[in-house]
């Protein structure tokens, strides 16, 4: 009522002063504009409008809102004056979401980041993953390569879990997300393709924070899912009364960032290779093209006085670097908020759908001799031609005939390939909160996670390679090629969660709030797949005409599961004498995947909280120091592994697929930590310092299928005794370097440094898979005692002896020949051991610039592309190999053997975002209608500092041994690309 | 009151909402079927049969058992060719007797073996007819003559026992005594050999595996596994006897055995089945393992015979050579395809210098006697002399039909022969005859001598030569691409290092 009276009034006389204040957000409501010396002043309305009567022309109105910055601004004859709120020790004055609810950022007890969007926006990035790179002190995201919606883990506080399911939980407006992939992955003969990224159906713009809960005492909440930390993302809400409409748009331009120097042509000759003629093959250009992409937004919003809308679409379109790929993006969001009953009920309800589409090309993990499109673009002799004369491809590289062997017109793949995958997801949630009394309400959370992701992809006949995709009809000599799959995932997860929340503020030494609650969670997931292989030679669309395939060639095959988890829990903080903060929380967890003896886990934490000064004024302003200890689970292997189960196979067999376990249970971390966060120099520098340590025990591996036989012929999870210790030290600081009116500058950086060994521990397991020519059934990196998880264990590799062969060391540590050699432990690991991420903002009057730097250090890259690829033999046969290995002394018959001669220093440092922008402001705008625009350049991926001779040193291909994960390992990896990025943002 | 009724109403609903919740968290398999009999639960018996023969088509790869009992003879070699075939040394090891318990192709050949086996008590133990029984005995008897051959002991479920138990553990003399039991107990309840399909478990099949446990049993109950052995004359005569009561007859051609109708061979004891056109096992490398990539049929340019092995063929010994009648495929300059391939090659049968073939290098495709562990030079891709054991199917190369013949009954005489060299009673009579006549070569002398050199012509690459090597005590001897004398540990492969997880298994002596 207040405002709508002052909106009547700001419409009666014209010559008073009016004007908008926002904050970066937008238009501010409720902020206090003063006459400086007087009495006299307003508050903004919903939409940020005030209006204040009969203002002097040299009057000074003072602008204030809680939580921000003050200003002052001289009217100077204007009638209308608009101003930006700026950010005051955001620090300190920080709600951040946690689990079940929110708490200042100075009373929490846990260790709690939290990204909002005002640091992301100006970012573009494929999936909200990337936006906390570099940017949370422990948080470790890794891309596995430079796809367009590559899959990326996050890592928090490193990997405490010998196997997969190592990633953080992800919590969207109070939904768990499953975490499983959405999309299928593909296996094409020529090796298989991972999923995709999860997280990319989430649009960017519609993320309003992303919340790091790292230690115990705030993840424990979440119980069983909560040990490798949890990311809680929430999503925008309406925040303004009258429509608002912004539009925002950007334009990419990318190339291959980083150069893999092969041997030109004449290079080529001039080392002895077989000379075919032709000069024009560069393999980066056989497969690779500058990319184009282009991302716009629409967003609406509305509210009144009980009810908030907000409703956005996006629609991006993003191309990879590499030729046929790509990922088409199409989202839409709605957050609705109403208010019944003067208040007593408020539903708010959640809409996110997206509909992605994502062009892949045949860049697989495992490829072996014959290569995917990296290898064989690389591969190729540079003195052959892609097309002879007459524009056919040239299938006779290098003199051979007939079905390929042992190259592969590059060109000829990427046209012969093709790879569609279409996915529909919805994710919506309504939330009821019912308030009982004052101090008192029950919520009821429904949420609805649902997926349809269907993969189509075809190798056309018109490549034909020795045993891949090749097939004759019973009775026939006729050898047909091409092959065709379709491969379809279907999850529907359910969320039903109630929640009753007590909070009273007994008096000023004693306040009190306390959650309970029940949760139950539905997850199912099916999927199919059919293949066909033999088509007739002149037929181009396989996935559109399957039966086009050879009759005996169709395969089948479908799967269903379903996991159940029900939940009991609860949470009291209590605030006693201003200073001393206690968060207590429980979780009891079962599971339908765990044992029948073992259904149950209790999950309990504790944080404790001493503010040892609070906004002092002076060099030291607060300090709060933390302590929190905690126990939280991990259930992350497949359904039913704890039950008896078989499945028939072709021809009515029966094969026996589970090593059953009905004594599974949880796999538990016992984490403890300590932290202080600090504001010092008038809160110019703020920050927090963190110490963990993370105990890992009952660790969930899958127990070789050896060592239970005669038994099922898989691996059998158990609860291996064992420890596996992460610890570790974060820091992470700002510091407004200057602040003024004008011009502001500040910095932010943060570094962790993480520690991983396994301890009582009897294994040694191998992980890290290799592929490629002479590498089956090689490995690289193993799991074993006193030794951090994927430690690189292989041949140590001293040189050459005089007749070119590898020189390694034997078992005693002396010189010796590949027959006498001995694999060892070489004392390097895939995991970095410190991460850093550091940025700047500067800010002048319109004008505003960031950059931001991420690197990881450490650690040590196996190069599974050089030793597959890049030897002496290879060149021999005609390939295509670095000048380097071409000129070493190694001898043509020199077996590749894994060694530390492809094992790099990892370390990098890369800027990943250099942003500029221009805020337009004046009548101009105002003419049009426009509350705000603001133009930007952005540059990503401009700079990398590294050693590493591969593509890029940020990478992590999937090479999982019999269910153990690897770190460090790249092979044949998607390049990365840098890019450059045009933008604008208007708000109407 | 409103207000009221609204929080009595949702409360309702919340509570409504809490029951359809809350669940006993029991597991359901919704893609598969509950493989136990506890809680009512019952196991199909038929279909694990069939899953429990299809394990056999594990046998027809160039890997795991295969590898582990050729390679690691005089009779094939892995040579790694520049980056192909080193696969972190896994076929070097096994020729030179360095492997470790970390080797992959021990490790698969294990689980290969025993998760079989395991199929095989599923049936037993779990209501099966006494048909499907008295077979499933047979082929849990074969898969662990494999495993007490290879590996020595045997690990081993007690009827009942739960699968989170750690199997108990057979020595090889306990497990040999077991399986004899077993085998004599069950061959009466075997049916009588199918004409034209010896897949099916038979009494046949079960007289020659008691035949191979009893001419075996004195190196598998030695004290040291190395030797000396004592054969006891009352087990060679039971090798005797097992093999007098086998039906079969030999075929009037040695390649009939090979051949993609091999299962209208009458020689032919037990096999595993193959079917054109996918229904079948890996048996594409019988063919590919050994040949170039630019042969016909292509191959994947692996494995070799060595020198001294091949040189113990007489150049008229048609096992060693054979032209198939109308064979289009690549031949050497005798327009020879199958059997041993020696020297230049020839595409499209016919020898003529337009069909002369060449490596992918342009050098010639000519297949030399001279090979070493790590080739090189002009002879990297062409070293070593390549072997076609099968003849390819034309129809399908890729899923051929030719069966997998994992018992023939020329074993089974040679069997005999030597038993009753070893002091078995019985007659020789015309074995040694009979099967030279064949080849067309002279016969052999019934010696000990001369039965270990004629099993090495006749069962060339047949999966028998490390057995018998061991049983003649040449296993661990200096030979041409091994110029020394194994440690005898390697007379026995290590117990897979995954194995150890099972604390009632110990390593084998010496690793």
């Amino acid at each position: 009522m207040v405002f709508l009276t002052m909106l009547c009034t700001s419409l009666t006389y014209s010559q008073d002063v009016s004007g908008t204040v926002s904050d970066a957000s937008g238009p501010l409501p409720g902020a206090s504009v003063l006459v400086k010396g007087t009495t006299k002043g307003a508050q903004t309305d919903f939409d940020g409008k005030f209006t204040i009567k009969n203002v002097g022309s040299n009057a000074v109105l003072v602008f204030s809102y809680i939580g921000l910055k003050t200003q002052e601004v001289n009217v100077a004859g204007r009638s209308n004056v608009n101003v930006t709120l700026k950010e005051d020790s955001a620090e300190l004055k920080e709600v951040v979401v946690i689990g079940y609810g929110s708490v200042k950022k100075k009373d929490a007890t846990g260790a709690v980041d939290q990204l909002n969007s005002k640091s992301f926006d100006n970012v573009g990035a494929p999936n909200p993953a990337d936006l906390l790179r570099g940017k949370v002190a422990g948080v470790q995201v890794t891309q596995s390569s430079g796809e367009p919606g590559a899959a990326a883990s996050i890592r928090i506080r490193g990997n405490s879990s010998i196997r997969s399911g190592n990633g953080p939980l992800i919590v969207v407006d109070g939904v768990p997300l499953d975490g499983g992939d959405v999309s299928p992955g593909n296996d094409t003969g020529l090796g298989s393709q991972s999923a995709r990224n999860p997280l990319n159906f989430i649009n960017q713009n519609d993320i309003e924070s992303l919340t790091i809960l790292k230690d115990a005492s705030s993840t424990a909440i979440y119980g069983s899912r909560g040990a490798n930390g949890v990311v809680v993302i929430t999503t925008k809400k309406s925040k303004s009364k009258e429509p608002q409409l912004t539009y925002s748009n950007s334009f990419t331009f990318s190339s291959l960032a980083s150069n893999l120097e092969l041997m030109s042509a004449d290079q080529y000759v001039a080392n002895g290779g077989k000379d075919n003629g032709s000069r024009s093959y560069n393999w980066e250009d056989a497969i690779m093209r500058n990319a184009f992409s282009s991302n716009h937004d629409v967003s609406f919003t509305k509210s009144t006085e009980n009810s908030s809308t907000r409703v956005s679409i996006g629609a991006s379109n993003t191309e990879g670097i590499v030729n046929k790929t790509g990922l088409d993006k199409y989202t839409f969001a709605l957050s609705n908020s109403n208010d019944f009953f003067g208040g007593a009920l408020k539903v708010d309800t959640k809409v996110n759908y997206s509909n992605l589409r994502d062009q892949a090309a045949l860049i697989s993990n495992d490829a072996g001799f014959i290569g995917n499109l990296i290898g064989a673009a690389m591969y190729w002799n540079p003195t052959d031609r892609l097309n002879n004369a007459d524009g056919s491809y040239n299938m006779s590289p290098n003199g051979g005939t007939g079905i390929n062997n042992s190259f592969l017109n590059p060109a000829l793949l990427s046209d012969a390939y093709t790879d569609y995958t279409n996915t529909n997801k919805l994710l919506a949630s309504i939330k009821s909160t019912l308030k009982i009394n004052d101090n008192l309400n029950y919520q009821f959370l429904f949420g609805v996670e649902t997926s349809n992701s269907t993969r189509k992809s075809q190798l056309s006949p018109g490549i034909q390679i020795q045993n891949v995709a090749q097939a004759t009809a019973p009775g026939s000599s006729v050898v047909k090629f091409g092959q065709a799959g379709i491969t379809q995932i279907e999850r529907m997860n359910r969320t039903f969660e109630h929640t009753l929340n007590y909070n009273k503020t007994f008096n000023d030494n004693f306040i009190f709030d306390a959650l309970a609650g029940y949760s139950y969670y539905d997850y199912t997931v099916n999927g199919s797949n059919m293949n066909a292989r033999g088509f007739d030679p002149k037929q181009t669309n396989l996935i559109d005409n399957i039966e086009g395939g050879l009759q005996n060639e169709f395969r089948a095959s479908s799967f269903r599961n379903r996991n159940e988890l029900q939940s009991f829990f609860g949470r009291a903080n209590a605030t006693l004498y201003k200073k001393f903060l206690i968060t207590a929380s429980f979780r009891a967890d079962g599971s339908t995947k765990l044992g029948a003896n073992n259904k149950y886990g209790s999950f309990p934490a504790i944080g404790l909280g001493y503010k040892v000064f609070e906004d002092k004024a002076g060099l030291v302003n607060s300090i709060k120091l933390r302590a929190n200890y905690g126990i939280t689970g991990n259930q992350e292997f497949a359904v039913n592994s704890a039950v008896a189960r078989a499945s028939y196979g072709n021809n009515g067999s029966l094969n026996v697929d589970s090593n059953a376990n009905e004594d599974l249970k949880w796999e538990t971390t016992t984490s403890s930590g300590v932290g202080v966060d600090f504001a010092l120099l008038n809160n110019r520098l703020t920050g927090s310092v963190d110490y963990f340590m993370r105990d890992t025990e009952n660790l969930i591996f899958p127990v070789p299928a050896a060592a239970s036989q005669p038994g099922p012929p898989s691996p059998r999870f158990v609860n291996l005794p064992g420890n596996l210790i992460n610890n570790g030290v974060e820091v992470s600081a700002n510091y407004k370097l200057i602040d003024t009116q004008d011009l502001t500058w500040d910095i932010s950086a943060n570094a962790s440094f993480l520690s991983n060994t396994m301890e009582n521990f009897a294994g040694f397991i191998q992980a890290g898979a290799l592929n490629g020519q002479g590498l089956t059934g090689a490995f690289a990196q193993v799991v074993t005692n006193n030794e951090p998880i994927y430690s690189y264990y292989m041949y140590e590799f001293r040189g050459y002896d005089a007749a070119g062969a590898s020189i390694y060391a034997d078992a005693a540590g002396a010189d010796a020949t590949l027959g006498l050699a001995a694999k060892k432990l070489v004392g390097k690991q895939g995991l970095p051991t410190m991460n850093l991420g550091f940025s700047t903002n500067v800010a002048y009057k319109n004008f505003d610039a960031a950059v931001s730097f991420y690197g990881a250090f450490g650690h040590y890259l196996y190069n599974n592309t050089a030793n597959a690829y890049f030897f002496k033999g290879a060149f021999e046969g005609g390939r295509n190999v670095p000048a380097s290995v071409a000129t070493s002394p190694q001898d043509v018959g020199d077996p590749n053997s894994p060694s530390t001669k492809y094992l790099e220093k990892g370390d990098f440092l890369r800027m990943g975002n250099l942003t500029f922008g221009y805020t337009f402001t004046g009548a101009a705008l105002e003419k049009m209608k426009i509350k705000s625009a603001r133009f930007f350049v952005n540059g990503q991926n401009l700079l990398l500092f590294t050693n590493y001779s591969g593509f890029d040193p940020e990478v992590n291909t999937d090479k999982t041994l019999n269910g153990v994960p690897s770190a460090g390992i790249d092979y044949l990896s998607y390049p990365r690309s840098k890019a450059f990025a045009l933008g604008l943002n208007v708000t109407f | 009151m409103k207000r009221n009724n609204l929080i009595k109403g949702f409360l309702y609903l919340g509570i409504a909402s809490f029951s359809i919740g809350c669940t006993n968290l029991d597991e359901e398999i919704l893609d598969g079927v509950p493989n136990a009999t506890t809680a009512g639960g019952t196991i199909n018996t038929a279909a694990t049969l069939v899953s429990a023969y299809e394990g056999l088509r594990d046998f027809n790869g160039q890997g795991g058992v295969y590898a582990m009992d050729e390679m690691s003879t005089d009779a094939m070699v892995g040579p790694t060719r520049g980056g192909d075939w080193d696969d972190n040394g896994a076929w070097r090891q096994i020729h030179t007797h360095t492997w470790a318990p970390d080797h992959p192709e021990l490790r698969n050949a294990w689980n290969h073996l025993l998760s079989n086996a395991y199929k095989c008590n599923l049936i037993i133990e779990n209501g099966g007819t006494a048909a499907e029984v008295a077979q499933a005995r047979f082929l849990r008897a074969w898969y662990y003559y494999n495993v007490i051959d290879l590996f020595g002991q045997a690990p081993y479920r007690p009827a009942g026992s739960a699968l989170t138990d750690d199997p108990k553990v057979w020595t090889r003399s306990e497990a040999t005594e077991f399986f004899i039991k077993e085998l004599e107990a069950i061959v009466g309840a075997l049916p009588a050999r199918t004409a034209n399909d010896a897949s099916i478990a038979n009494k046949d099949a079960a007289h020659f595996l008691l035949a191979k446990f009893y001419l075996n049993k004195a190196v598998f109950t030695a004290a040291d596994p190395a030797g000396p052995y004592t054969f006891a004359a009352a087990d060679m005569t039971k090798v005797v006897q097992n093999v007098d009561a086998i039906s079969n007859t030999l075929a009037s051609n040695y390649w009939l055995n090979f051949s993609p109708n091999n299962n209208t061979s009458s020689e032919v004891i037990f096999s595993s089945k193959n079917n054109k056109g996918g229904d079948g096992g890996n048996m594409q490398s019988k063919w590919r393992m050994g040949s170039h990539y630019n042969q016909t049929p292509d191959g994947w340019n692996g494995f070799a015979t060595v020198a001294d092995y091949y040189s113990t063929f007489n150049a008229a010994d048609n096992r060693a050579h054979y032209a198939v009648p109308g064979y289009k495929f690549t031949v050497d300059k005798n327009a020879q395809g199958i059997g041993f391939l020696e020297g230049q090659m020839y595409k499209d049968g016919v020898v003529s210098s337009a069909n002369a073939l060449k490596d992918r290098n342009n050098n010639p495709m000519d297949f030399t006697r001279a090979l070493t562990l790590i080739t090189s030079g002009k002879t990297l891709e062409t070293a070593g002399v390549r072997a076609i054991k099968y003849i390819p199917d034309a129809d399908n190369l890729g899923q051929p039909d030719n069966d997998l013949v994992l018992m023939r009954y020329a074993d089974a005489l040679l069997m005999k022969a030597e038993a009753i060299a070893r002091g078995g009673s019985g007659s020789v009579g015309t074995i040694m005859t009979q099967l030279a006549t064949r080849a067309g070569v002279a016969a052999a002398p019934a010696t000990l001598d001369g039965i270990y050199a004629e099993r090495g012509r006749e069962l060339w690459w047949e999966g028998w030569r490390r057995n018998d090597a061991i049983r003649f005590g040449k296993f661990l001897a200096a030979r041409g691409l091994k110029p020394y004398t194994s440690d005898k540990k390697y007379v026995l492969y290590p117990i897979p290092a995954e194995a150890l997880f099972n604390s009632n298994i110990s390593q084998n002596s010496g690793y």
